[in-house]
Parts: C-alpha cells; structure tokens; sequence
C-alpha cells in the first residue's frame, strides 16, 4: 500500500501536513509522539520582524468549531531560521515555512531569505483574516493574488504554494490568478471570517472583534471549494478545512487534493495528527485503495 | 506522552454548580500545585478541551474542581461513576514551593482548586485564605483546613471573616505574621489585589493566571497573557508567574 505523495517534486511519506499556527513548529506535540511520522509540517506564519500578535481574547469555541485571532504572533523569520528551522529540519518531516507579509516588499525579502535555508516549500499566507495591514487584503481580488504571488516568486527558489482564503466571491478565480503568477501549488481553506457575541456584556467575545472560523464546522465549505479549485486549476491542490480522521482525508483527496493539511484538530487533540496517520492504511483497506494518489480528484460528480 | 483515560469513581456536586470530579488513573507522573489538566467533554460538538486545575493527586487518582459555566461542562458534570474521560495532563509550571517556608495561600472561588496541593506541599508554617461569595459557595474546608491554618471568608460575611481573603491576610500581615512567599489564584480583582499586597509589602508573590484556551500544549497561541512586556503562553510558560512579571 502506498501512502507518499509528491506535490512539486518534494516526497511526503503520507499526505499529511500539521497545518500553519496550530502546530507552532513542532516541538510542542513532539513532546507527544515523534512529528517524524507526519508528511510534513507548515510553520506558524512568519513575519520579516517578531510580532506580538492582538490584545485580548483571541479564541472562542463555536457549534463544532472554533474563532480566532490570535494575529501573527511569531518570532520572526530569522529567529525561527536560527532557532526553529533546525528543529524542524532534524524531525523527518517535509518543512513548510508560512510566509506572511504586510506589503509586496515584505513577501519578497521573506521568500528571499527562506530561499536561503534548507526549508523545502514556502508557502505564501495571503489570507490570514487578523490583521490589519497585509494578510487577507492581499488575497481578497484575483488581481491582487496575481501581483503578490508574482512578486514572491521572483524572490523564490523553493516550490512556492499560495494559501488561499475562502472570504472571496470565486475561489477558483483567486486559484487561477495564483497559478498565473507562477504559484507551483495552491492551498486551501485558510479560515472563515465571523464573530461570537456575548449576550451578558453585550461585547464581542473576541478581542479583535472578529476571527476566523476553523473546525469540523468548516469541512462542508472546504470540500466544495478544493473540488471548484481542482476543476480551475492544474497545479496541486492541499486541501483542509475541519479534517478530524483518516476519512476526512480520504474525502479530501477525492475532491481534488494532492495532499491535506491538519489544524484544528490538533487542539482538539494533541494526538490528532498522529491518529489520523496511523488510521490511514486501515480507511484505504476499507475503500479498497492500493495507492493514495489513484484516488486524487476521482470524485463521481 | 501525559495522554490518560480514566474512570469516574465520583463526581458530586459540592456547592451550586460547582462539581468535584473524582477519577482513577494508572500510572500518573507526578503532578505538582498549579498544574492544570484538559479535559475532553463528552460531547461531539466541542472543539476544545476543558482546562481544569489539579486539585489533588495521587500516583492511581486525580481530582478536579469544575464550575458548571457552559455546555461542555455541563456534560462532564453529568459524568457518572464508571464513566470514562480523556485527560491530558499534567501541564503548565506549578507554583515553586520552597519547603520550609512560611506561606500565605490566597483563593478566590474555583481559583481555590490548585491551591490546595500548593499548601500540602509546602508542610507545616501554612496559612490559607480562601474566599467566596457567601457561604453557599464555601467548598473544601474541611480538605484545606487539614494542610494549613484556614480563614474562611466571605463577601457577605454569612460565614468567616467578612470580607476579601486579601483584606484578611494584610490585617494578619498588620498583626505580626510575616509570610516568605504568597501564592494566589483566583479572579483577576483578587489577583490585582495581592500583587498589590505583595508587591508593597515586599513579599514574594505568585500567581496562577487564567485564560481562555486553544492546544493547552503551547502551540496555538491563543491563552497569551502580557509577561514583561511581551505576549506569553499562559499553558505552557504558566500558568503561575511571578507578580512582579505580569500586568493585570
């Protein structure tokens, strides 16, 4: 039975991946299994300076899900390539830096730099929904997709994978402007804007107002938009969006994914990840799968 | 790997709507005052996992002081013996017990639960202040009084010292007692409030902060609070700081 994959080039020994901002970089849950065993890791989202992320409540548990807005808090791209990217690199795992910027400037000196270390794959957070300058705002007009990927590619030597945000009126129309600027992969869904009120206070519960919604809650939305964006594009697609189990995955590469990405789940449980890779073969025996990859966009629709 | 599934052997309703959840483990490492537990709740519709503080342990057994506040603790309080739960832990710091020191423990409602292997731990010269709303809401007296000297207090005064644990313990410190260290958790007016006490009086302070929480394990980010200027994980750098390092 296989379980690798290849997306631009790069082998994963299974198709998932800890997803940015919910894994840190990994050493937290290596304290709980060896991140070894997982396809890859995708960092917390990296900034060209430290970042201290918002003020306040940044977390609210919703039906089946939860929001955010935690903000970017992160050491910094070259903290984490002095004192992160060694771990990760050491653990066995694919390593994805997540590169966030405030401006086109900012996502070139990043995907520069990253460009210099021994990371595998970039992959560009155009669509982080809690901050003010950058973030999301670059990934909301086809246009602007198209601009920024543009721009981060001409700075960068590794597969560069755009990560997408579903608060847009056609994602595969943002897919095919990240694919027109050169993205050798797209990633997809980052989190759904929304909010949770507190009826006793009459406040907003998070501190930021709003923040992105993740969880099993989103899977529906996530497994329409990676199938809209597999029938735009032909680069790669990593879907995610609420995957708890092996099924979910399996669910996932269906409708278009080369490989997934795990989130949520990890707060849910720590051994979320590693779950879900053990669990792998088992589904594939029951669905009847000798490779992984045979079943990538073999949705019957 | 701090991943148990224990087994309920009780799980009581100790005061209005605040549970003392009682469960049998096998092979628990050793769990110090302060450290905190996650609790998966019985429910498919609940993302996150409940952080509780320890309240007390043993190598097969661990108890937890649980406010009933929405639907997932509503479903463990509804846990039955013999009923099963996943529990993470232990995690977070703990209070720094100094062994022969002569301790004030201040507690403020639930902030009481992970105070009481604090006081255990640092043996005899231990005073404790333990403060509730009214005398309903009195819970564990009996348990902290056998590990130190108690003051019950209460808001209303309809039982012990009327009064905030905090007054309670600078009329005491006015009187001549003279503790090293004070370690305090509980609602953040009290905790500003002892920092305060602490702090002026020149007495070493700790406290155990709460947030609300994502992972529980240091990864997500979520349970920051403010230490020394910069934005710190309460689950994994804490959740007890030192007063003089935090700003409330």
């Amino acid at each position: 039975m296989n379980t690798r994959v290849n997306i631009c080039g790069v082998e994963l020994k299974n198709p998932v991946i800890a997803a940015s901002g919910t894994f840190g970089f990994g050493r937290e849950y290596n304290e709980f299994y060896d991140v070894g065993m997982l396809g890859g890791i995708s960092s917390k989202g990296l900034t060209l300076l430290p970042r201290e992320g918002n003020d306040g409540v940044r977390i609210a548990e919703t039906p089946s899900g939860i929001l955010n807005c935690v903000g970017l808090q992160n050491p910094g791209v070259e903290a984490f390539i002095e004192r992160e990217l060694p771990f990760m690199r050491e653990s066995g795992a694919v390593v994805i830096a997540n590169a966030a910027g405030s401006s086109l400037q900012d996502y070139e000196k990043i995907c520069e730099r990253l460009s210099e270390t021994d990371v595998d794959m970039i992959e560009l957070n155009i669509s982080c929904p809690n901050v003010r300058c950058g973030g999301m705002s670059f990934g909301v007009l086809p246009s602007s997709v198209e601009e920024v990927t543009r721009a981060a590619r001409s700075h960068c030597s590794k597969p560069l994978i755009v990560k997408l945000t579903p608060n847009v009126s056609d994602i595969a129309d943002n897919a095919r402007a990240a694919e027109n600027g050169g993205a050798d992969a797209v990633s997809l869904i980052n989190t759904l804007t929304g909010m949770a009120v507190d009826v006793y206070t009459r406040r907003p519960v998070l501190g930021n107002v709003t923040g992105g919604l993740s969880g099993p809650c989103v899977k529906p939305v996530a497994l329409r938009m990676v199938r809209q964006v597999y029938k735009a594009v032909s680069v790669p697609i990593i879907g995610l969006g609420g995957i708890t189990s092996a099924r979910d995955v399996l669910e996932f590469m269906l409708c278009g994914a080369a490989a997934v990405q795990v989130g949520t789940a990890n707060l849910s449980d720590p051994l979320a990840c590693a779950d879900i890779v053990n669990g792998l073969t088992a589904e594939m025996e029951k669905c009847r799968i000798d490779d992984i990859n045979d079943i990538v966009g073999k949705l019957l629709d | 790997m701090n991943d148990f599934t224990g087994e309920v052997i009780a799980n009581s309703e100790i005061a209005p709507g605040a549970f003392l959840l009682e469960m049998s483990f096998s092979g628990l490492p050793e769990m110090r005052g302060g450290q905190f537990a996650m609790l998966e709740p019985p429910r498919d519709d609940c993302v996150l996992r409940r952080p509780l503080g320890i309240c007390m342990a043993a190598p097969d057994y661990a108890a937890f002081l649980m406010q009933v506040k929405g639907g997932g603790t509503e479903a463990i309080s509804r846990l039955e013996c013999g009923d099963t739960l996943r529990v993470t832990m232990p995690l977070g710091n703990g209070f720094p017990v100094k062994p022969g020191a002569t301790a004030a423990i201040v507690g403020g409602g639930f902030g009481i639960a992970p105070l009481y292997m604090t006081a255990a731990e640092c043996g005899g010269n231990v005073r404790i202040y333990n403060g509730f709303a009214t005398a309903k809401q009195v819970m564990l007296a009996d348990r902290f009084a056998a590990v130190g000297r108690l003051t019950v207090c209460t808001d209303d005064g309809s039982r012990g010292y009327r009064g905030y644990p905090v007054d309670a313990l600078a009329e005491d410190m006015d009187g001549g007692f003279v503790p090293d260290v004070i370690y305090c958790c509980g609602p953040e007016p009290l905790m500003r409030a002892v920092k305060k006490l602490g702090e002026e009086r020149g007495v070493e302070t700790y406290l155990s902060l709460e947030q609300r929480m994502g992972c529980g394990v240091g990864a997500c980010l979520t349970c920051t609070c403010k230490v020394a200027g910069h934005n710190t994980r309460v689950c994994k750098d804490g959740p007890v700081f030192r007063s003089t390092e935090v700003y409330l």
